[in-house]
């Protein structure tokens, strides 16, 4: 009997043992099984194609800048909500290390969840161990692959957050063109162009574009975006420093799941009203729009603008007189589209212009699903139509924007010969009287100067009113940037960068001799290369554009008459020389020219503690 | 006599007692007026710094300054009132500006132009959550 019971007690003790390894053993393959869908071991996300999930709400926070506080905020508001079965609400998100010192580094991204913290971010977003630069295209390329494949739903909104700027293009660094999301640590900043390339390159076809950013409404953001969005929410002025209200906007969307993206791009709209509307401080306007339409849109514009553009002469006064009427924001070359229209068609007496006038603004009644505007001080701005486009005066707009404003998508897009909304612009400001053109040039110029020894030699930039720049003055001047001294950087090299946009006039090179080196070695000889793609000139050449040997054998005088000036023209002192200028003209053209000889300009004392300037009698 | 002695003791107290009533008059007017002359001269060398430390006494006032565009020390702290705000500083501090953007010659958002002079004049406000910033009215490149 006793081995009976001992034998069925080892029986059962060996069934318990085995049932407790297989279970180990499946909690084990679980966990480090790859998931096909690559997910990243975020246990808390869905799985497979939407499910119950109808919404990924993805947002996409470029907050390496001063609205980095902005960021903290909407965040919180976004965990007032957080995420659920329907809806998940992810983001990435940078801070600034200046403005917000307490927050990480590194780019973060993750899931939303609820919290009662108003103040302090909780959801377990990822490090992404490094901090990205979220002002290129690949970097939102990548978030939004990562969002729809790791948290597939049947609806997906992408809301860019950050500084905007309509169709702006920024400083061009390093060849590229850079206008919207801004980066401060990498220093970048995305163009319209490359924004709708980031989500063309992503593969996904999204409901909802949002842009949580200013003056984002208009027509030429919108046709940048055709075909890759079926609704896209963006105000024609500037946003609230607070940007969306994310809580009542995501709370409406958890109570109201099934809404269509139609719905969820108005709801947006008036939200954002709404919140505003109860502070009674600031005005603000948020559009919603129909992107089926934009391709409507923009062929009706390319007409119309071949109509103008045929019949300018008689036109100008009428177009003009509706684009100084018509409403306009914080870029005041961004006019309300409905509005001109208005004006000019009462303004015309061309029967087929009125037709095509018409004709748009049936379209963009029928686009714009959603306007909402409120002013405290009920001022013009009430009567937005909801969309802007770029209608600048003479005096708004350099000739380097309109260079920039040509590549955008509405230029390069023909339906009508050449005839687009871009060549009818130039062929208005270009043509305009009376109004004084910008006093500004394109820049873009770089001047290096090398030499061969480790003498003490100094690059100075005279520019048009005067200002000396040299890299023993300063980092930066009126018109450009300086590299370090010479006697900082350990290196027998100079260069003067001009800014994208400079001053008319003329920019006169020189170069200086200070000192002998340790080495004692004379003389120096000092080489000029000149990069200058206004003029052609992409890359440094290969030889120098000038060179000159230098030495203290002959020092020019310190105050500089006429009659050294002269010499100094000739090269006759060994110490100072100077081997051309630059010269950006009042119309636009540049030039590289050293057949002139004289120098032109007007030397202002500088008030900082200088090694050496020439003092102009 | 006793009267006359008196009477004149009482005309010296009268005429002391005016003299120095005179003398606080005077001398209070001159503070006024020492007060408006500082006031004036804080105004017309007005700096950041100052416009923050002393924000009841600017605020809703117009202003003109004389800065650099930037923030290179990051001292505009706090959400700005438009995301299309802009910065200027000078020695003392930095200050959003908000209502009209950079003048021509100066690009936003691009930290190459910091430190271009620039003078700003506006109103000074507070946003909601008391954040100080100018409301520009004119705005100019300095030279």
């Amino acid at each position: 009997m006793m081995d009976k019971r001992s034998g069925i007690l080892k029986i059962l003790r060996y069934i318990f043992l085995s049932f407790i390894i297989v279970l180990g053993l499946i909690s084990i393959v679980g966990t480090n099984a790859p998931d096909p869908l690559g997910n990243d071991g975020d246990s808390s996300k869905t799985s497979g194609t939407g499910g119950d999930t109808k919404w990924t709400y993805m947002v996409y926070i470029a907050g390496d800048n001063n609205l980095s506080d902005a960021a903290i905020g909407d965040i919180n508001e976004m965990e007032q909500v957080g995420s659920n079965d329907s809806m998940n609400v992810v983001v990435q998100v940078e801070f600034s290390q200046q403005y917000t010192p307490d927050m990480s580094r590194n780019t973060l991204r993750g899931k939303i969840l609820k919290d009662y913290d108003q103040t302090t971010i909780s959801s377990p977003l990822e490090d992404m161990g490094d901090n990205l630069d979220m002002g290129v295209k690949e970097t939102l390329t990548d978030f939004i692959k990562w969002a729809t494949t790791n948290y597939p739903a049947d609806y997906y909104v992408l809301v860019l957050w950050d500084h905007g700027a309509g169709w702006k293009l920024s400083r061009q660094t390093g060849g590229a063109v850079r206008g919207a999301l801004q980066d401060e640590t990498s220093g970048s900043f995305m163009s319209l162009p490359e924004l709708a390339s980031a989500v063309s390159e992503s593969g996904v076809h999204l409901d909802v574009i949002n842009f949580d950013a200013c003056l984002m409404a208009m027509y030429e953001v919108a046709y940048e975006f055709n075909g890759l969005t079926d609704y896209m929410v963006f105000s024609e002025e500037v946003e609230p420093g607070d940007g969306d209200p994310y809580d009542t906007i995501l709370q409406d969307l958890v109570d109201n799941p099934n809404m269509t993206p139609s719905e969820l791009a108005i709801m947006i709209t008036k939200e954002f009203k709404e919140f505003y509307k109860s502070y009674d401080r600031t005005k603000i306007t948020k559009s919603a729009v129909d992107m089926s339409k934009t391709t409507q849109l923009h062929n009706q514009i390319c007409t119309l603008a071949q109509f103008m553009n045929s019949n300018m002469d008689s036109e100008r006064p009428h177009i003009q007189g509706a684009r100084d009427t018509s409403i306009n924001y914080l870029y005041p070359e961004n006019h309300d589209l409905g509005d001109f229209l208005k004006y000019y068609y009462d303004l015309t007496s061309d029967s087929e212009i009125k037709y095509k006038i018409t004709e748009i603004q049936t379209t963009l009644s029928e686009m714009v699903i959603s306007n909402e505007i409120y002013s405290p001080e009920n001022d013009a701005i009430t009567g937005s139509k909801g969309l802007a486009v770029f209608l600048p005066r003479r005096d708004e707009v350099p000739d380097a924007d309109l260079t920039r404003y040509s590549l955008l998508a509405i230029n390069q897009s023909r339906v009508v010969g050449d005839n687009t909304w871009g060549s009818f612009v130039n062929l208005l400001v270009t043509g305009d009287t009376g109004q004084t053109p910008p006093l500004t040039a394109e820049g873009n110029f770089v001047i290096m100067l090398k030499w061969d020894t480790d003498a003490d030699l100094d690059l100075l930039i005279n520019e048009p009113d005067g200002t000396w720049a040299a890299p023993f003055i300063g980092a930066t001047s009126p018109n450009g940037f300086l590299s370090e001294d010479s006697i900082d950087s350990g290196e027998s090299t100079e260069n003067y960068a001009a800014a994208e946009t400079v001053e008319k006039g003329y920019y006169d090179v020189f170069v200086s001799y200070y000192k002998d080196g340790p080495s004692g070695k004379t003389p120096t000889t000092a080489y000029i290369y000149i990069l200058d793609p206004a003029n052609g000139v992409n890359e440094f050449p290969a030889q120098p554009d000038y060179q000159r040997e230098m030495d203290l054998t002959n020092q020019a005088p310190i105050i500089w008459d006429d009659t050294v000036l002269n010499d100094i023209q000739n090269n006759i002192y060994s110490d100072w020389w100077w081997p051309t200028y630059l010269e950006r003209s009042l119309n636009g053209e540049v030039s590289l020219d050293d057949s002139n000889i004289n120098i032109n300009f007007i030397v202002i004392p500088s008030k900082k503690k200088l090694k050496r300037l020439p003092q102009i009698d | 006599m006793k009267f006359r002695y008196t009477y004149i003791s009482l005309l010296l107290i009268w005429l002391i007692g005016a003299v120095c009533a005179g003398c606080i008059v005077t001398a209070d007017e001159t503070r006024k007026i020492e007060k408006a002359q500082a006031d004036t001269r804080q105004e017309k060398g007005l700096t950041i710094n100052e416009i923050k430390r002393r924000l009841d006494h600017y605020l809703g006032k117009e202003i003109t300054i004389n800065a650099f565009y930037g923030d290179p020390r990051r001292e505009c702290t706090g959400i700005p009132f438009t995301r299309s705000d802009w910065m200027i500083y000078d020695e003392t501090n930095a200050i959003y500006v908000s209502g009209k953007r950079p003048p021509a010659g100066i690009e936003q958002y691009s930290r190459r132009d910091w430190s271009r002079p620039i003078e700003v004049q506006g109103v000074v406000m507070q946003t909601d959550k008391g954040v100080p910033y100018i409301f520009i009215t004119e705005v100019k490149i300095q030279k």
